[in-house]
């Protein structure tokens, strides 16, 4: 396993790059914390970051968040397995999780490949698009 | 009945919707867009969800994602507000087969009075005066085209059936011109609209803007509320507003408002509803009728004294109306600003971070807002940031009210149009009032000049 240290250069540019200004990273080896210099408007910045005064902690890039609204079930009802679990590489467009909206279960797949650090999202929990679900280390 | 209301908005109106349910003890759910996470009715929400991204298309007008963060977070109602998808037929009926309220009137009357010709013809069926034009869509026949538009009178104006804030029209001034031009109006509206449909009526050259606030209750119960100028237009966007509408025979006023009851009894009409007018010389010519509430349903409100967004939810729950034509009386005059985050002299949208937001106050003085110092102005919606309403017991008692209350607001950070504001506020034409719909841009015009 390679130190979030040694990747520090990859998230700074990863960080330019998605108008995301503050970017928090736990994992067992300790913390890293990446904020971008935020002007006094965010004046010319992304929208997206400009719309968020509230501090959200950033996932790490490879987390695979909700594309909607629901409640956030790590295995099918009928099964007892969760479909991923932590240290399990999985493959772009595998199955991770499930959302329920009443009778519907819609599934939820990796944006990519990559290895499962943990399950982020609480069984049963109302989560909404955009929200983190799995942190997962994407692959080079 | 639900207790729960999914607010599928943003901006003033999804708090404003969101003070009316929590007043009527019913629960709130905030079906924002990921721009909006920090919004006040976010923060205030029993249940608060984000649906999609910034994009409109894929949060507050996305139609399944609002369906199904209803059904998740157990709704049972959803309030559409004003714009997005408030005036959707298909939503609207999306919702019922879900088992879900709309919030407004049912999917058919939203349908009929999309559609311009098919509204004008139940106005007429109503008895609600209408602009003298085609009954219907016009013919393919050059020559009944020709004699239709004799009949109207020239100058006549060509619609789109399908069109509307103003987009999918023109002027025909003399024959002429008319057949060349029809066939320019069907192109664009078939692009535009998808709908090539097009009808005539007699161009008014100086009316008013004038409309007329109801709320039924869909079991043949309405009242109407009075009336309001919103005269005051740049490129057909409403800027400042009044009630009531000044100097119009109240006689005459009273007349067309009960038409406008009898139309809504007729539809089965449920909720709030606005008729808007076209009045020159006195006469009220029906242009169309929105069915949802509206961005100035405020000045309405501070002349009544009633909580039209309140009443447009009991109704929804199944109540009966309470109100009676007997019991509306119209106190005082209100004026409604809309402040919007653009600049004054170009119109470009001014998104951005507001560094100071000071507001008005005292009596008569109401500001309707989501946004402070602090707040971000996204660049994805309309550029509304706060309404600046003030009442008084007369017409010169609100205006000189809302002339100090223009000079007690500031904001920075952002531009805005309050300029504009107190350029109308200083205009002779505006303090007499009853200007038309064409002022503000004359205005404009000669400021320019």
């Amino acid at each position: 396993m390679t130190s979030p240290l040694a990747r520090i250069p990859e998230l700074a540019a990863w960080l330019a790059a998605s108008g995301i200004d503050e970017l928090e990273l736990r994992g067992p080896e300790g913390q890293v914390r990446l904020a971008r210099g935020i002007g006094p408007s965010g004046s010319g910045g992304s929208t997206a970051a400009a719309a968020g005064p509230s501090p959200r902690a950033e996932p790490a890039p490879g987390t695979v968040r909700s594309p909607g609204v629901g409640h956030f079930l790590p295995a099918h009802p009928l099964r007892a397995e969760s479909l991923v679990v932590p240290g399990e590489r999985i493959a772009a467009g595998q199955p991770v999780g499930l959302l329920r909206v009443g009778a519907l279960l819609l599934t939820v797949t990796a944006p990519r490949a990559g290895t499962v650090i943990r399950v982020v999202a609480p069984e049963g929990a109302l989560v909404g698009y955009g929200d983190p679900l799995i942190d997962v280390r994407p692959e080079e | 009945m639900f207790d729960t209301v999914l607010i599928a908005n943003r901006g003033e109106i999804a708090l404003r919707i969101q003070r009316a349910c929590r007043m009527l003890g019913l629960r709130t759910v905030a079906a924002y867009s990921e721009a909006d996470r920090d919004a006040p009715h976010v923060r205030h929400a029993d249940v608060a969800v984000c649906v999609g991204p910034a994009p409109a298309g894929r949060s507050y007008l996305d139609a399944t994602a609002l369906l199904l963060a209803a059904r998740a977070t157990g709704a049972g109602a959803i309030h559409p507000g004003y714009g997005f998808l408030s005036e959707n037929a298909d939503f609207a009926a999306r919702v019922t087969e879900a088992g879900l309220v709309f919030i407004g009137p049912d999917a058919a009357c939203i349908r009929t009075m999309g559609d311009k010709v098919a509204a004008k013809a139940a106005m007429r069926e109503a008895g609600v005066p209408c602009v003298p034009g085609s009954e219907g869509a016009l013919p393919d026949d050059p020559d009944a085209i020709r004699r239709i538009a004799a009949e109207t009178g020239y100058p006549v104006l060509l619609k789109a059936a399908g069109g509307g804030g103003g987009r999918g029209m023109r002027v025909v001034r003399e024959e002429e011109a008319l057949l060349d031009t029809l066939a320019l109006v069907r192109e664009e509206a078939r692009r535009a609209f998808g709908n090539p449909a097009i009808y005539v009526e007699k161009f008014l050259s100086t009316p008013r803007h004038v409309e007329i606030q109801v709320i039924g209750d869909g079991r043949g119960n309405a009242v109407w509320l009075g009336t309001r100028d919103c005269s005051l237009q740049r490129r057909h966007q409403k800027v400042l507003e009044e009630a009531p509408a000044p100097g119009l025979d109240a006689a005459s006023v009273a007349d067309v408002g009960g038409r406008c009851v009898e139309a809504c009894r007729r539809l089965g009409y449920s909720g709030a509803g606005t008729f808007e007018f076209l009045v020159e010389d006195g006469r009220f010519y029906f242009i169309e009728m929105n069915t949802r509430v509206q961005v100035e349903h405020p000045v309405t409100e501070m002349v009544t004294g009633l909580d039209i967004v309140a009443e447009g939810i009991r109704v929804a729950r199944g109540e009966p109306l309470s109100l009676r034509q007997s019991d509306i009386a119209a106190r005082g005059h209100a004026v409604e600003c809309r402040i919007n985050a653009e600049d004054p002299a170009t119109f470009a949208p001014s998104p951005g971070r507001i560094a100071r937001f000071d507001l008005p106050g005292g009596p008569g003085v109401r500001v309707d807002s989501h946004v402070g110092a602090g707040s971000v102005v996204p660049p994805h919606y309309d550029s509304l940031v706060a309404k600046l309403i003030v009442h008084g017991a007369t017409r010169h008692e609100a205006l000189a009210r809302l002339r100090v209350a223009l000079s007690e607001t500031r904001i920075e950070g952002i531009a805005t149009n309050l300029p504009l504001h107190v350029r109308i506020l200083a205009d002779a034409g505006f303090q007499a009032g009853g200007v038309d719909i064409h002022h503000l841009e004359a205005m404009l015009g000669r400021a320019a000049a």
